[in-house]
């Protein structure tokens, strides 16, 4: 994230008050990795995008609630993210497929790709996959998104240590998957899963 | 980000992950350029039309409450002005319409000085929402047309403000806000739209300067400005821009 938490704050509190540019500067920080968040659980590209557009309308209308000094607001905005997918998932009568990130693969490239070994990426959509569904949201909140642990925590609903043991966990079975780390000690809470939940 | 520090004590050499997981991301997660435009137009127009919506709601009863002839004369009026208004607020930046629709809305300017400059304000976020509606459509004569417009309503924004410290700094506010969604746009766009874009974030800039040598000078030597009760009256000495508030001369293609 660009802004400290100064201006932050600052350009929620004209957005509140009606300031549609200051409301366009929060869009400008956060579009991309609401965008990410999204983008690795719906099928289509074209979904992402409409469902990105209707987590900032409903910003708007749920910004007048929003108390600056409460939540963090980019966990406070991931959870409106995290409820927009739910809910998509709901009436499209289908689960949010995150295995959708490893069919992704096999679709066409984008141009960065040019320059990257496909493989890797294909590694990565299906170590992702591999994961549990949350744990791997807890990866998507923290790399994708760059949340800090006490945001990706209330995004999720839980506790940030509860976050950051998903984290930890996700991060060890990536790096297994991905043969980047072959001696990963395991955790003490690596068999009480959900400890700590809200 | 102490956040990152921990997890990268937890896991110590955790940078070629993480270097993966970006490259990942960015391939395959990110929006491209013109999806990310898109979504920025419509969600600033529809916070536009809310916080719209809102001013008019919380419009003071005085402001509704003229006798009945009156405003049934002035509500078929406007109703007729609204009709032409929204026929010319379909025209889009660079189409047949769009002068025709600047010219209508510097028509229907207020009279009162300090609604008048709230409205050139607001015209001003107008023109460069145009200019990104433009941008997200791929349009550069659009996104041409919708600069220059802006250029120029800021300068008949400046040219009307006057010395009244509220409305220097609505504007000068406001103008900051625009520098920084201009830059934004600049980095989202091709090299090609550089120009036009370069000379809006000047002309907000230069406009920025100048308001703050308008603070600058004593409420005494500035006596034609306050108030400016109706349109056309004489700009403030020594300014520089259009001193004519009323539309200038017609569009070149009448609604």
């Amino acid at each position: 994230m660009r802004l400290d938490d100064e201006a932050l704050e600052r350009l929620v509190l004209e957005a509140k008050g009606g300031d549609s540019l200051a409301f366009g500067q929060l869009f400008d920080e956060y579009h991309e990795p609401i965008y990410r968040f999204i983008a690795n659980r719906v099928n289509r590209p074209t979904d992402a995008e409409d469902l990105t557009q209707l987590v900032f309308v409903k910003a708007l209308e749920a910004l007048p609630r929003y108390e600056v000094r409460g939540v963090p607001f980019g966990g406070w905005l991931f959870r409106l993210a995290r409820n927009t997918i739910i809910d998509h998932a709901r009436t499209r009568h289908e689960h949010a497929e995150l295995t959708a990130a490893a069919d992704r693969a096999t679709d066409e490239a984008g141009p960065d790709e040019v320059t990257l070994l496909r493989q890797d990426l294909d590694a990565v959509a299906r170590a992702l996959a591999d994961l549990t569904d949350e744990q791997r949201e807890a990866i998507e909140l923290r790399f994708f998104a760059g949340l800090s642990a006490r945001e990706a925590a209330e995004a999720m609903g839980k506790q940030e240590g509860t976050v950051r043991g998903l984290q930890f966990r996700a991060i060890a079975s990536l790096r297994r998957s991905l043969g980047l780390d072959l001696d990963v000690e395991p955790m003490p809470n690596e068999t009480a899963p959900g400890l700590g939940d809200r | 980000m102490n956040q990152e520090r921990d997890v990268q004590d937890e896991h110590p050499g955790m940078e070629e992950l993480a270097r993966r997981l970006e490259a990942y991301a960015s391939a395959r997660l990110s929006p491209d350029h013109a999806a990310a435009a898109r979504i920025r137009a419509a969600v600033v127009e529809e916070a536009r039309m809310r916080a719209l919506e809102t001013s008019i709601g919380s419009l003071p009863h005085r402001h509704r409450s003229r006798s009945r002839p009156v405003a049934a004369l002035l509500l078929a009026a406007g109703l007729t002005l609204a009709t032409a208004a929204a026929v010319a607020a379909g025209s889009a930046p660079g189409g047949p319409l769009y002068e025709a629709r600047i010219w209508l809305e510097a028509a229907l300017l207020p009279a009162n000085a300090n609604d008048r400059a709230l409205e050139r304000v607001r015209q001003i976020e107008e023109r460069l929402l145009d200019a990104e509606r433009a941008a997200a459509g791929g349009n550069p004569d659009a996104l041409a047309a919708a600069l220059a417009a802006y250029n120029e309503a800021v300068a008949d924004a400046l040219a009307e403000v006057g010395t009244d410290a509220d409305r220097l700094a609505r504007l000068e506010e406001s103008l900051g806000h625009h520098v920084a969604v201009l830059e934004a746009l600049s980095a989202r766009l091709p090299d090609a739209a550089d120009d036009g874009i370069d000379r809006a974030i000047e002309a907000s800039q230069k406009a920025v300067e100048k308001i703050g040598q308008k603070k600058l000078k004593p409420a005494a030597t500035d006596p034609a400005v306050e108030p400016t009760d109706k349109p056309g009256k004489t700009p403030e000495p020594g300014a520089t821009e259009k001193p004519d508030r009323t539309p200038r001369g017609g569009p070149s293609s009448s609604p």
